[in-house]
């Protein structure tokens, strides 16, 4: 198994900002933001939602970063905490009503890609609502963003072997959802 | 940072990658990242701090807590003060023309509203041999004071303070070693000291008439422990005197009480034979007698066991226990007031263990007593309605102030800080102002020079 490195920030940027350095907070948004509001789609299937969580979690990031011990595991740990603000979200959304999935969400991913890439579009995003937001939230993590099993075990609680029975499972029904993609 | 593990992906989950990210790409925002960082740190419970001018406070969370120390620590001092201010100018009731309060501070007299305010320094008057004036005393609208001798400033004089332009003059031509407080007389118009053995009553004017103790008879005692009180009637005082040549002053076994009448007739003894008992004061209404006396002990070496403030009627009986000390072998220091109504009497009760309070009792001991005012405070007098008890009380620094103490219990009210005597004379009806216009206020009407101190 080969490595790689990510390296997006200055060494010391993740200290400075758990000690309160906004500036230092600002270079790691900088960094994140887009692997957060991924994250946040993928498991919303909304825009807006995807924006409303992401916001949320960088709250809680500017409150709780001093509780990350190791910087190697920054990036995963915003993806869980995307996540798990999205979730959240839709959980407390579903509270309130019954929601439907919006034509205008739909036009949105059809729009999003070329003429032949909408209706597979829809049909992913169609399949990925099929999975759990736990499971949204796992594959995003490792096929949006490329985290290694390990990490996302890391971020989420979970044994490495763990997390990739999930993603089999999850590849599977995605599979039987989309065919051969 | 670390080189993290790549683990392969098969050629369906690469195209799901690939899709995935692909169909989140339009989900991505145009964002600024200062405005977020600014925005979340700005919403966290302490990040108002950071909407302070100043770049320090931007920058770490540590400078974030200081601050919030130093503002707590600030705003407790703050409130501090102001509560202090707020105590110091606590609303004192109206200051409606009831009376005067004189009082002592730092060796000269002043007189003042009844409240302490508008205080007017009296020793400076015309006539006044320099300082060292204590005990002032109102008699209706004359106020007397001691103070050192024309003639001999090792010794204390009575001094009169006369009224709408006068100056301080010694009583009598002949100066007397006036060592101690004088007994008014209940119209305000005698006073009746005890020096040298002899029992002097006197007037404002200066005659006086002295009574020697008849042969076989008491001998009085010049000592604190004479405190004399005139029967409301004025005709006669009740002393407190020695019945053995020489006095046994300590412990005070050879004090008994005497009614002295002024016509001239023999002291009639009230005390029990076995029971010392001197400090004597008749109360308003004339009908009992509160005494300061000691439990007999034939064991001891003396007569007296432990000490206690004792009630009797006038004719000397009916006598009982109103507070009992229990301490034993000195002079609890005992001072106590009437109240006007005759029902209450207002102590300092020092017990055996020194603890040292005001306290007021009910002289039918209907009601158990209760505590006024804790530490060293001593009862000067009270108002005509019962309300208030003029006191004075040492803190814990040593200084002594005057205070109002409301008998219902309530907060008491600093009038004179640092004053250690004092005495209210109270306008019968709030109408008459014995220095001035009535319903005038008093201010320094009647004193020369005005000289407003305070």
């Amino acid at each position: 198994m080969s490595t790689t490195a990510d390296r997006r920030l200055a060494p010391g940027t993740v200290a400075q900002a758990a000690a309160g350095d906004d500036v230092a907070f600002a270079d790691i948004v900088a960094a994140y933001d887009d692997d957060m509001v991924r994250i946040a789609y993928l498991v919303t299937g909304d825009v807006a939602f995807a924006h409303e969580a992401v916001a949320s979690a960088w709250g809680i990031a500017w409150r709780k970063l001093r509780t990350l011990r190791d910087d190697d595991h920054l990036r995963p740990w915003l993806a869980a905490v995307t996540a798990n603000e999205a979730r959240q979200l839709l959980r407390r959304q579903r509270r309130r009503t019954i929601r439907e999935i919006p034509m205008d969400a739909v036009a949105e991913w059809a729009g999003s890609g070329s003429a032949g890439g909408a209706d597979m579009t829809i049909d992913l995003m169609a399949a990925l609502l099929s999975l759990t937001t736990e499971d949204r939230a796992i594959v995003a993590m490792r096929y949006a963003l490329g985290l290694s099993s390990a990490e996302i075990g890391h971020a989420i609680g979970l044994s490495a072997p763990g997390v990739r029975s999930r993603l089999a499972r999850a590849l599977a029904r995605l599979k039987q959802e989309l065919g051969d993609v | 940072m670390s080189d993290r593990p790549i683990e392969p992906m098969d050629a369906f989950e690469a195209r799901l990658a690939r899709r995935l990210r692909a169909a989140s790409d339009h989900a991505l925002r145009a964002v600024d990242p200062a405005a977020v960082a600014r925005d979340v740190a700005l919403a966290h419970p302490r990040g108002w701090l950071r909407s302070i001018p100043g770049w320090w406070l931007t920058r770490s969370r540590q400078r974030e807590r200081a601050a919030v120390l130093v503002f707590a620590t600030l705003s407790l001092i703050v409130a501090i003060l102001a509560a202090a201010l707020l105590i110091g100018s606590r609303p004192r009731p109206p200051s409606v023309h009831l009376g005067h309060l004189a009082y002592t501070l730092a060796n000269d007299v002043y007189v003042a509203d009844w409240d302490g305010r508008h205080a007017v320094k009296v020793t400076s008057a015309s006539g006044a041999p320099g300082s060292g004036f204590d005990i002032p005393r109102w008699y209706g609208a004359t106020l007397t004071m001691s103070g050192p001798d024309a003639r001999d400033p090792t010794v204390s004089g009575l001094f009169v303070l006369e009224r709408a332009g006068g100056g301080i003059r010694e009583l009598g031509p002949d100066a007397f070693n006036f060592r101690f407080d004088a007994a008014r007389s209940v119209d305000g118009r005698r006073y009746a000291f005890i020096a040298g053995s002899v029992l002097t009553i006197a007037d404002l004017a200066g005659s006086s008439n002295v009574l020697r103790p008849p042969p076989g008879h008491p001998i009085w005692d010049n000592s604190d422990l004479a405190t004399m009180s005139w029967s409301p009637d004025g005709a006669a005082l009740l002393a407190g005197g020695c019945t053995v040549d020489p006095c046994d002053k300590s412990p005070y076994a050879t004090h008994d009480l005497f009614f002295v009448p002024l016509d001239g007739g023999s002291p009639q003894p009230l005390s029990s034979p076995d029971t010392p008992a001197w400090h004597a004061r008749v109360s308003p209404d004339g009908a009992e007698i509160a005494y300061m006396a000691c439990h007999a002990d034939t064991s001891a070496t003396s007569r007296c066991g432990s000490y206690y403030l004792g009630i009797m009627r006038r004719d000397g009986s009916d006598r009982r226990v109103l507070v009992d000390t229990n301490a034993t072998g000195r002079s609890p220091g005992f001072q106590y007031h009437w109240s006007p109504d005759s029902r209450q009497i207002a102590y300092t009760f020092g017990d055996a263990s020194g603890t040292l309070g005001l306290w007021v009792a009910d002289a039918a001991r209907h009601m158990p007593p209760s505590q006024l005012m804790t530490g060293p405070a001593a009862p000067l007098g009270w108002s005509p309605d019962g309300r208030l008890i003029l006191a004075t009380h040492v803190d814990g620094t040593g200084g002594s102030s005057l205070w109002a103490v409301p008998t219902d219990g309530s907060a008491s009210t600093e009038l004179v800080r640092g004053a250690t005597s004092g005495d209210w004379e109270w306008v019968p009806d709030g109408a008459l102002d014995p220095f001035g216009e009535p319903n005038a206020v008093s201010r320094s009407s009647g004193f020369a020079p005005p000289s407003l101190d305070r």
